[in-house]
This record gives C-alpha cells, sequence and structure tokens, in this order.
C-alpha cells in the first residue's frame, strides 16, 4: 500500500481493527454460551484464549506505523503531557540541565576554535615556528642575520618569512594615533596563503631599508580611515614623519599575531640590525612531504652551516615547532582545565536531574505499575521513560544554547587576552552539534538509572505499595544514594581546582615585586625618528622631558625605562663578561634595559650596593651599567660585582663598568623567576636609539591619574606634536597584567559554586525523601519516647555516611585530577593540603546544612498525625 | 513477569498457515482461527489474538485483501480473500518450508538411527 495513502487511511484501519477484534470476541462468546456456559464465564474464556488484548492491537496497529519514529512521537506526547502536568518539577530539571549543557556548549566553543580547528592558513599543517633555543633552554625570537641565513637554506623550508611587533605614530591623515603594528618580511603572507583583498604584496624592494616605504592595511582600517574607498590604494600614510605609500588591503576574514590595522615591510638591512639582537618570529613553511621529526634532525645538523653562512652568531641550535602551537600557547591547559570542570558540572547536573526522576519515580509507582498490568512491554516502557528524559535534556540543550550565547560572550571577554584569534570564536555548526549530542547523551544518562528501575521489581509489590511510599524499594534508595555520594565527590574535586587556582592567585597578588607601583604613572613616548635623527638630540630632548616633568608640584622623581616591568615587553640577549671565555653552548643571556633619568627612585627600587645611574653617566664619561640581584645570583655568585666589567652586546662593543645592584624587578610575567637584568644609560648607546621607544615613570605625592593632562602639556611644551599613548598607573598595569590569572579563578570559582549549588539541592532533596520515607519509623519512635537528638541521630547519621564516602572518593578523584592545573597555578603545590583542608571542610559544611534541614524537621513532626494518616 | 506470549513455531508460520486456509476458501478472523486450530487437531496452541497482527502484515503486503460482510449468521464480519500476489507467495513458501522440513526431518532420522 502507498505510504501516504497508509497516513491518512490509518485511522479508518485501526477502526477496522478494533470493530474486527469486538467482532471476534463476540463470535466467541456467543458460540460459548451456546455451549452451556453463563455469559461471565465465557467473557472471561474468550478473553483468556483471546490473549493480551492491549500488546495485540499495538501490535497489530504499528504494522501500519513507521514504528520507531511513531512510537516515539506517542511517547513525546506523552512526556510533554506529563511535564504539563507537573512543571516545577520539569522547570527545575530543565534549568539544572540548561546550566550544565550551556557551559559546556560555551567552553567547547572555545576550545573548537581553539584546540581543534585547524588555523585559517594555507597548508597550515606545514607552517613551522622557528626559534633560537637560548641561556637555560628559552626560546627567542631570531635576530636578522639569522632570518636571512635560514632564508637562505632549502632543505628544510621551501619558504621561510619574519614578523615583529612594533608600534608606530599615524599623524596623518585624521586624528594622530599610536598603532600597534607588525612588520613582516615580504614571504610572510604569501605563505600564509592570504589573497589580498586589493593591491598587492610587499615587493623585495620594500623590504629594504632604504627601500620605498610601503604599507598593507586591514580592511576594518579601510573602513574606518577610508570609509571602504577604493581610491585609498595607492594614497599615503604619515608613519613616524615619513610617507608610506598604501599597496595592498587584506581580506576582512584575515587574522594574524595581534590582528594589526597596519602591516609594515621589514625595512632592516645587515648593518642596521646587528647580530644577536633577537626580536624577528621567524615561520617555515617545510618542504612538501617533510616531517616534524624529519625537519628537526635536518635543522640540528644545518644549524652551524646556517649561522656561518649568515655571519648570525645564531644559538647553538633551533627549535621546530608548529606555528598553530605556538599561537595556542599556554591556552591550552587552560581550556583542558575548563573543559573538565564544566563536564563535571554537567556530570552533577546529570546526578540531580536522575534523583529528581527517581523521586517522581517513585510518586509514578501506581501509574507504572498498572501499565505493565494492562500489557504494557517493559522495553516499551522503558523507551517511554527515556523519550522523557530525552525531551527534558533535549529542552534543557535549547535553553542551555541561550545560555552558551551569553556566556561565551563574557568568557571571551574574560580570557580574550589569553586567547589566540578570539574574535573568531562564536557558535557554529560543530557547536551546534556538540550541544545537540551532548542533551541525547545527557538525557540517555540521567534518564537510564530510573527507567531500568522502572522496568523492574515486582507487579505485585508495587500495585499494593500504590501511591504510599514506604521501605522496601531498596534498590532506589541505593540508587540515590551512589547519585549522592557522586555529587559530592564531583563537587570535591572542582572545589579543591577553585581552591588551588585562589590560593594561586593570592600568591600571585602578593609576590615581592622588586618596586613600589602605588603613586606612579607611566605613559609611552615615542620620538618621531625623523625629527630627532641626530641621537644627540634625542638625549637631549628626554633629558629636558625629564627635567621638566621634576619640576611639576608634587612629582618626586622622574625617569625613563625602555620596557616597564608588567608590560609584556622586554628585550633580551646574550653578552660578555671581560675574563670569562664564551661558552658557545651556554651563552649568558640577560634582559636588557635602558635608562634615562632617574628611573630606579621613581620606582623605589632598592639599592643593594654600589651607586644608582645619574646624569654624570654621559657619552663623554666612562662607560658603566647597573645589574640587578639576579644578575649578581646568576653570574657573580661568589664575587663582588661592583668594578667588574661586562660588554652589553648591542650597539658600539666595548667593555663598561658595573656600578651598582638594583633590587629585580619582576619584568617578565609574574610566574616566571626573573631574568637577570643589565640597565645601562641611554647617553652611552646612543647608537641604539633609533631601535627603542620609552616609557615615561612618575613618582608623584598627588593622585597620579590627576597628572595625566598636566605632565602631557608639560611635554607638548617641548614639542606639540609629541604623540603620548598608554598613559596609565603602575598599578594599572600590573592589575590588567593579574587580571588574566584572576580571571580564570573567577571562572573555575563560579563553576564550582553551581557544582556546590547544585549538589546541596540534591543532598537536601534526597535526605528530605528519606525522611518522608520513613515517616511512619519516626512517628513511632517520638511516640515510644525518643528525644530530638535520637531522631536527629538517626537522619544525620544515615547523612554523614553519605557525605564521607563522598568526599574520600572526591579526595581521591582530585588527587589524581588536578595535576592538571599545576601549569595554571603558582606557588602552590597541586597536592596542597591546607587548601584540600579547607575545602573538605566547606563542603561538609554545606552538605551539613543541606541535611540539618530535613533532619530538624524530622525532630518536629506530630507522631499522632502522622499515625493516624497510616 | 508472565506476560511473554506463546510465540509462533517459527517466524512467518502462522502467515503461511492463514494464507493456505485462506486458498480455500474467503473467511473471516474468527473462522479462520477455528479452522486452523480444527485442521491442526488441536495439536498447535495459537492465542486467538495473535491472528490479528499477521493479518495486519499480511493486508499491509498486499497478500490479501479484506472487506465488511455480512456473514452465514447474520453478523457483520471482515472477510479476507488472497490475492494473486499471496497465492504466488505461498506456493514460494510452501516449497521453501518443504524443503527445511525436509532438511530438518533427515537430520533427525539420522540421529535415531
Amino acid at each position: 500500500m502507498n505510504p501516504f495513502k497508509q497516513l491518512f487511511s490509518r485511522r479508518r484501519l485501526y477502526i477496522d481493527l478494533s470493530d474486527e477484534i469486538e467482532a471476534h470476541l463476540e463470535e466467541k462468546i456467543e458460540e460459548l454460551v451456546q455451549g452451556g456456559m453463563s455469559r461471565k464465564k465465557a467473557v472471561a474464556t474468550a478473553r483468556r484464549e483471546f490473549g493480551n488484548l492491549t500488546l495485540i492491537q499495538e501490535e497489530s496497529r504499528e504494522v501500519w506505523q513507521w514504528p520507531t519514529i511513531e512510537s516515539f512521537l506517542a511517547d513525546l506526547r506523552y512526556g510533554i503531557r506529563m511535564l504539563r502536568r507537573n512543571p516545577a518539577f520539569g522547570l527545575t530539571a530543565i534549568l539544572i540541565l540548561a546550566v550544565g549543557i550551556g557551559a559546556n556548549a560555551a567552553v567547547f566553543s572555545i576550545v573548537d576554535s581553539i584546540l581543534l580547528k585547524p588555523l585559517p592558513y594555507a597548508d597550515q599543517e606545514r607552517l613551522m615556528m622557528v626559534r633560537d633555543v637560548g641561556d637555560r633552554d628559552t626560546r627567542t625570537p631570531m635576530s636578522y642575520p639569522e632570518f636571512l641565513g635560514w632564508k637562505g637554506q632549502n632543505q628544510i623550508f621551501e619558504s621561510v618569512g619574519a614578523y615583529s611587533f612594533a608600534s608606530v605614530d599615524l599623524t596623518s591623515p585624521g586624528e594622530p594615533q599610536h598603532v600597534d603594528i607588525i612588520r613582516a618580511s615580504a614571504e610572510l603572507l604569501p605563505m600564509l596563503g592570504t589573497m589580498l583583498r586589493s593591491g598587492r604584496g610587499f615587493t623585495a624592494q620594500e623590504e629594504l631599508r632604504a627601500g620605498p616605504p610601503a604599507v598593507i592595511i586591514s580592511d576594518s582600517f579601510w573602513h574606518s580611515r577610508f570609509h571602504g574607498d577604493p581610491s585609498a590604494l595607492g594614497g599615503k600614510l604619515t608613519l613616524n614623519d615619513t610617507l608610506f605609500t598604501i599597496v595592498g588591503v587584506l581580506p576582512p576574514d584575515f587574522h594574524f599575531a595581534t590582528d594589526p590595522d597596519l602591516i609594515l615591510p621589514l625595512r632592516l638591512d645587515a648593518e642596521s640590525a646587528a647580530p644577536r639582537f633577537n626580536f624577528l618570529q621567524v615561520v617555515g613553511k617545510l618542504r612538501p612531504g617533510m616531517t616534524l621529526p624529519q625537519a628537526r634532525g635536518a635543522a640540528a645538523a644545518a644549524v652551524k652551516q646556517v649561522n656561518d653562512r649568515a655571519s648570525s652568531f645564531g644559538g647553538a641550535s633551533v627549535y621546530i615547532a608548529p606555528l598553530r602551537d605556538f599561537l595556542i600557547g599556554d591556552s591550552r591547559p587552560l581550556l583542558v582545565a575548563l573543559l573538565g570542570t564544566v563536564a563535571f558540572v554537567l556530570l552533577i547536573a546529570c546526578a540531580n536531574t536522575a534523583n529528581l526522576l527517581l523521586a517522581r519515580a517513585a510518586a509514578r509507582q501506581k501509574e507504572i505499575a498498572i501499565r505493565i498490568s494492562l500489557g504494557a512491554a517493559r522495553m516499551r516502557l522503558i523507551r517511554q521513560l527515556l523519550t522523557e528524559s530525552l525531551l527534558l535534556s533535549v529542552l534543557g540543550g535549547v535553553i542551555g544554547l541561550a545560555i552558551a550565547r551569553w556566556g561565551l560572550v563574557s568568557l571571551v571577554k574574560l580570557l580574550g587576552d589569553r586567547l589566540p584569534h578570539s574574535s573568531d570564536i562564536h557558535l557554529d555548526g560543530y557547536v551546534l552539534a556538540f550541544t545537540a549530542a551532548l542533551s541525547i547523551f545527557t538525557g540517555i544518562l540521567f534518564g537510564l538509572a530510573p527507567a531500568l528501575q522502572a522496568g523492574n521489581g515486582n507487579l505485585v509489590d508495587r500495585l499494593k505499595i500504590g501511591g504510599r511510599l514506604s521501605a522496601g524499594l531498596s534498590n532506589t534508595q541505593l540508587m540515590r544514594n551512589v547519585l549522592i555520594v557522586a555529587e559530592i565527590a564531583f563537587s570535591l574535586v572542582l572545589l579543591a581546582g577553585a581552591g588551588l587556582l585562589l590560593r594561586s592567585f593570592i600568591r600571585l597578588a602578593h609576590v615581592d615585586k622588586g618596586f613600589d607601583p602605588d603613586h606612579v604613572l607611566t605613559m609611552h613616548i615615542a620620538v618621531s625618528p625623523g625629527k630627532y635623527a641626530e641621537p644627540k638630540r634625542e638625549i637631549n630632548y628626554l633629558n629636558q622631558i625629564v627635567e621638566s616633568t621634576r619640576n611639576l608640584p608634587g612629582v618626586e622623581s622622574v625617569g625613563f625605562i625602555t620596557n616597564l616591568p608588567f608590560s609584556g615587553d622586554a628585550m633580551s640577549g646574550d653578552f660578555l663578561i671581560q675574563g670569562v671565555a664564551i661558552d658557545p653552548a651556554n651563552v649568558s643571556a640577560a634582559s636588557k634595559q635602558f635608562v634615562v633619568g632617574e628611573y630606579f627612585s621613581a620606582m623605589h627600587m632598592p639599592l643593594i650596593r654600589g651607586r644608582f645611574l645619574n646624569s654624570t653617566d654621559t657619552n663623554e664619561s666612562r662607560p658603566v651599567v647597573v645589574v640587578d640581584q639576579g644578575f649578581v645570583r646568576e653570574y657573580f655568585p661568589h664575587e663582588d660585582p661592583i668594578g667588574k666589567h661586562i660588554d652589553v652586546g648591542w650597539g658600539k662593543r666595548g667593555w663598561s663598568e658595573i656600578v651598582g645592584v638594583v633590587g629585580e624587578a619582576r619584568e617578565f610575567a609574574m610566574t616566571a623567576n626573573p631574568i637577570p637584568t643589565i640597565y645601562s644609560p641611554m647617553a652611552q648607546k646612543p647608537e641604539l636609539l633609533e631601535f627603542l621607544a620609552f616609557n615615561l615613570a612618575v613618582r608623584t605625592k598627588l593622585d597620579p591619574l590627576s597628572q595625566i593632562q598636566v605632565i602631557s602639556g608639560q611635554i607638548h611644551q617641548l614639542d606639540s606634536t609629541q604623540v603620548i599613548s598608554k598613559a596609565r598607573t603602575m598599578e594599572d598595569l600590573i592589575d590588567s597584567k593579574l587580571a588574566a590569572r584572576r580571571d580564570p579563578v573567577w571562572l573555575f570559582g563560579t563553576f564550582s559554586a553551581i557544582a556546590l549549588f547544585l549538589a546541596a539541592i540534591g543532598i537536601y532533596g534526597v535526605l528530605s525523601y528519606y525522611v518522608l520515607q520513613r515517616k511512619s519509623e519516626i512517628g513511632t519512635r517520638i511516640a515510644l519516647g525518643a528525644q530530638n537528638a535520637d531522631i536527629l541521630r538517626l537522619i544525620l547519621g544515615h547523612a554523614v555516611k553519605l557525605v564521607i564516602v563522598g568526599m574520600a572518593i572526591g579526595l581521591a578523584v582530585s588527587f589524581a585530577v588536578v595535576r592538571a592545573l599545576s601549569s595554571l597555578l603558582f606557588g602552590v603545590q597541586p597536592t596542597d593540603l591546607p587548601t584540600f583542608l579547607g575545602v573538605s571542610a566547606l563542603l561538609a559544611f554545606l552538605a551539613l546544612v543541606a541535611c540539618g534541614i530535613p533532619a530538624l524537621r524530622a525532630t518536629r513532626m506530630d507522631p499522632s498525625t502522622i499515625l493516624r494518616n497510616e | 513477569m508472565k506476560l511473554r506470549r506463546q510465540r509462533d513455531l517459527f517466524p512467518g508460520a502462522l502467515e503461511m498457515m492463514i494464507l493456505r486456509t485462506l486458498k480455500r476458501q474467503p473467511l473471516h478472523g474468527y473462522a479462520l482461527v477455528q479452522h486452523i486450530k480444527r485442521s491442526s487437531n488441536d495439536l498447535l496452541q495459537i492465542e486467538e489474538g495473535s491472528l490479528y497482527p499477521a493479518l495486519q502484515r499480511l493486508l499491509k503486503e498486499e497478500l490479501v485483501k479484506a472487506e465488511w460482510r455480512i456473514s452465514s449468521t447474520n453478523r457483520r464480519v471482515r472477510t479476507y480473500k488472497l490475492t494473486a500476489a499471496g497465492a504466488r507467495h505461498l506456493v514460494h513458501e510452501v516449497s521453501n518450508f518443504e524443503r527445511m522440513l525436509e532438511g530438518i526431518t533427515r537430520v533427525l532420522a539420522r540421529r535415531e538411527s
């Protein structure tokens, strides 16, 4: 029969069927009566011989149905009806699940776009980051000669490109602005497979220092500055007083590094970019068919040859790793930990919902028993209950998606700085599929226990018990207990993780920074290279700024530094110690800073020995440097460093005398141990000026933020075109750095709070149910003279057992799992005892509160009421 | 739970017997089951109801047709009639069955000797 006809005529078919069966029974009864049987007995006999009427009808109808789908639809209709009848239950379950599924969907979107999706570049699996292996196995960028060396080989890489981070002052057209840019070699964009929206890439000529100035602009910059006008191509931008021609516009979906608005060519030559000046991020594209291990082997063999040919003084070895890993960086452990956390939240949500379902199943005993006695097949019943739980989980998933959409925005806002190409993260088809699969899996996970439970057990018992709750459902009780133990265990794991992160953060915030950020204002000042091409002029200008700022009211001391601590910027390289032979395998490296004015006093850095740098250290006086304690510990552990000589390694070579030792400022990320630092007076290294930009640090008695206008005004009196950017207090700078550490604490804290709340509800629910079940027992006990304390002991004794078992399991799991967090921790062991004791106490306390309410209620029961109702 | 029904002898057996019975004459459900019971000398314990799912399957595959008629005892009954496809199907099934039966018989006979 044609299936469509079937659909329309099915009602007719069913009517025929039941008419037919009825006729069959009637005929049989009549025959039996004629045979001499009483009518009543005949009806019973006919029924018996016919078999299970309901089941037969159902089976006969199923012949006409698309069986699974149709009975599924029927179950679904029934499920919706059940939900409408008990909206409070449904809403609770759906919301709990929505939170669990939503959190997972949001975190999965991030994991998907960062850890799972390939980079949006052509042949991205062949793109490799090539880095120098420096002192203490640190991996650093490369110098320009090294880059040229690697570009010159063709055994390993098909092509090699480089980029560096920089910033320029954009003065026309439009508002003057300090812009973060990247400088890229001509190979980079073609290597990434970038198809420019319009224009062309850089030429070899433009790469050179003396070549024609060219710039490629981003799509968003093109829109914001030129309103998408095609004539912008070929137009000019004034960058650091030089006119640059716009030669290309990037496509709108281009993402790379910091997503800069402008890309400039390297504009370097071997003279201007010294060996050992490591600032270039080098990217190589492997030759087709070359594997990573092969490339590493070949590079290890080639490194000496490459360095010699380019006379680059490069490191003794290079480190090659996929560009992808480099870009993902340290966001991987964070994301994995986050994914684990939300998975635990979902498990707890499932346990909670399963508990709710079990409680409802108890109330539905009678309904289920009746359905079984009317001939419902067991599988059919299980399927129906599963459909109901699927209905809950899918509705939870839909609301969860809404939560995920909202949560994702906050997540990206919180973590954005720590994530590569975070602007790319959104809910997409994969996330939808993931959420759908998760919802279904969840529904089965929490629905299976109650469904199997319903299919089991003695029918007669069930009918007898009916709607009344009584002992004897020990199976259900056991399952509920197991679920509660699981919830407590999962919560403890999450709490332990959050506790560790919190402790780690507190440690971090109170770590000695090596300076006093209070009342210090900082601002970035990039000096126009055109206007101050003469180094002496620039030094004078910087000194003038220091002098005039110091004369402002409230100002105590003023100085310039190349890189502020906590700014994330740093420059490091190798250097020589007089009288110490160079060990090529282990070149000494240090962070290099250049100082104008009284930077040390402005930052309140402690002077350990000798003297600070001061205005007497000029290009005419003998070369001097100041080093920090870390430097002394590393290179002069048993000697007095004062009077020793080192060659700073950049600019003109020559020995400088160490005249002072200062405390260690936590120069790099707070987690890393500070790298030994050399401070040189800028006045003695004028040849480096054109590569450096400066940060002004002003210590004032007044509110630092209130001084921004005053100080900028003062500087503009010296040069009205000076671009001043990033004006902020040192405390804000540190805070922005700490935020990257604080935000994960918030996240984990929030998730474990949700988990804890769910677990508390779960415990409360189970205990309430336990009390309800034992109502008559408790009533009898009270009637027989049991005291409140006895009743409390009875109820709490049960709860305490569950909590203890749950916590024991939770602690065991935590010890095994929190190791995953170790890379996110600072100064705290993953097995930190105080943390574990603390979170255990917190959990135990909350569990007791959750248990206490039903227990206290039990003591207030009125025995006469209870027993009368029995 | 004693809800499990007695199963057919083997899948398709009931359908085959129905088709065979209907080949001789169109019958309605009740008469059909009585006929099968009688012709098997009550050796086959058939739950009367189990006939109906089988009849629905045959109807769906268009091996039989049904129509409401008035029976000789003046009842309104739904009478089933073999279709041409049903007759062909029966021949096919019976020959299959006979081959299977022959096989089984041989195996059993060998075992006894």
